[in-house]
């Protein structure tokens, strides 16, 4: 009886053995880091009900950051500001007059759009407007969060292509920031397209326009740019200034979403591939509000 | 620890955790110096093992690194095991070599972020989310050291405030804290 109850007493002093208690920690977490992984794991739902708590928090923070963004601006540009205000009133005079004759210029162009039944580029995406919650941080903390979860309508992949999670995010401008990693309940994070988990196939915007891979990489990352290889055909002749715009294949991102210029070429490892440094047009540091476009089931 | 001690515990490091992590997540540029920002919730974890002891550290740590992962992780768990063992490190570790000397919690700080920032950087190279784009250990590595200064010298202002705000709005009172004292000299008793 007591040398049970010692063997008892020895195996409730092993499991409160503080080595044994951050031991047991290291090798779930490391599990559960490692389950996360697969796409569409669910272990990112758990994250649903933080979201939920924290989101009113959040958007107080960014509110508040956004006040006080604006008033150091004020105060740091107001000598500017006049002048800029003088020179805008002036270019708003302009393009007033530029309007009036785009008004015309734009029915016009509807007439003819009926006429050869063209199709709007995004018809068949529905597009959900979301606000920036969180931002990203350095490495491995480098998605940033948005207001749209799977209550919205934003998917969790199943693993199969059709119900993929990955929905392109743009800006109010149509120009691409990124793609939809995980998303729990009320909330989603987004990969940017500096991101090195980032690739979408692209088009050079010119006549001879070449395909191309744009990527994130991670010696760009820090300088906001992205890496554009894979050219097809591989004598196609890239140029600064050359704008990169999506290409459509692979089915994830509508062809003619802009990406951005290329602003520098590069030799890749080999001699016979061509690559190049591109800006992309969205400026990631002044997100607010970003537009998740969800495909449309064809009817 | 009376009812009275044990609520004010928690409700400081809940505040805490709260207000370190949305700071440092959701106000932007605000706060940032050329790119880099302070990382609030890893000298929370840090300062809580030093001044408080493991306990404190283990369970600071692994709130914040879940409050990091849900809100800026790629996945789940990195950030939960990095500030878990940085904050039961500084328990362990730093609180015999630095006596817990509240002068040094910079210095704590300081020695938790080098391995964390390095620690990230390998995990992104070892579980990339594109697996066919391959991504090498140097170039990983390379931001990493080129944004260290920086990030050091916000860290260790960061552990100052954060020091400074403990020492008087702490999760411990300063009376609780002198009657461990008394008792205790070392081992798993709080700063005073």
């Amino acid at each position: 009886m007591a040398m049970r109850e010692s063997a008892e007493d020895n195996l409730r002093d092993f499991f409160r053995n503080r080595v044994f208690i951050i031991v047991a920690s290291v090798l779930f977490l490391l599990t559960v880091l490692l389950l996360s992984i697969p796409p569409g794991s669910p272990l990112h739902a758990i994250s649903g009900p933080v979201s939920a708590v924290l989101r009113p928090f959040e958007r107080l923070f960014s509110g508040m950051t956004g006040q006080v963004r604006g008033y150091l601006a004020a105060w740091r540009d107001s000598a500017a500001l006049r002048s800029e205000n003088d020179e805008l009133t002036r270019e708003n005079a302009v393009l007033r007059s530029e309007i009036d004759q785009l008004a015309e210029a734009g029915r016009r162009y509807q007439e003819l759009k009926d006429a050869f039944a063209l199709k709007d580029r995004f018809a068949n995406y529905r597009i959900l407007g979301a606000y920036k919650l969180t931002d990203s941080l350095d490495t491995w903390f480098d998605v940033f969060r948005i207001d749209l979860g799977t209550s919205d309508g934003i998917r969790t992949s199943d693993g199969s292509r059709e119900d993929g999670i990955s929905y392109p995010v743009v800006d109010a401008a149509s120009r691409l920031i990124g793609r939809i990693h995980t998303a729990d309940l009320m909330s989603s994070k987004v990969v940017t397209l500096i991101h090195e988990g980032f690739a979408v196939s692209g088009r050079v915007e010119k006549e001879t326009g070449a395909m191309v891979r744009v990527r994130g990489d991670v010696e760009l990352k820090p300088r906001k740019l992205c890496l554009v290889d894979l050219v097809t055909p591989a004598d196609a002749n890239l140029a600064v200034g050359d704008e990169i715009r999506t290409s459509g294949n692979g089915g994830l991102f509508p062809a003619g979403i802009p990406i951005g210029r290329i602003v520098e070429l590069r030799a890749g490892k080999n001699p016979d591939q061509q690559q190049a440094v591109l800006k992309p047009y969205a400026d990631l540091d002044r997100l607010e509000i970003v537009f998740v476009m969800v495909a449309e089931p064809e009817p | 620890m009376n009812a009275r001690s044990r609520i004010r515990m928690i409700v400081v490091y809940s505040l805490s955790l709260l207000l370190l992590t949305l700071l440092q997540t959701a106000t932007g540029d605000l706060l940032s110096w050329r790119g880099v920002r302070p990382d609030l919730t890893l000298v929370l974890a840090v300062i809580s093992g030093y001044l408080f002891g493991v306990r404190d550290g283990y369970w600071v740590g692994l709130t914040a690194g879940a409050m990091r992962d849900f809100l800026t992780g790629r996945n789940i768990g990195l950030g939960m095991l990095l500030l878990m063992l940085s904050g039961v490190g500084a328990g362990y570790l730093l609180q015999g070599l630095l006596r817990r000397r509240p002068i040094y919690a910079p210095l704590a700080v300081l020695a938790a972020t080098v391995p964390v920032q390095l620690a990230a950087a390998v995990a992104a190279y070892a579980l990339p989310l594109l697996p066919g784009i391959p991504v090498s250990l140097g170039a990983s590595l390379h931001p990493v050291f080129q944004r260290l200064p920086r990030q050091l010298l916000l860290n260790a202002a960061a552990a100052v405030m954060l020091t400074t705000a403990f020492s008087w709005f702490g999760p411990y009172s300063r009376q609780r804290r002198l009657e461990l004292a008394e008792h205790e000299k070392s081992g798993e008793r709080l700063w005073a």
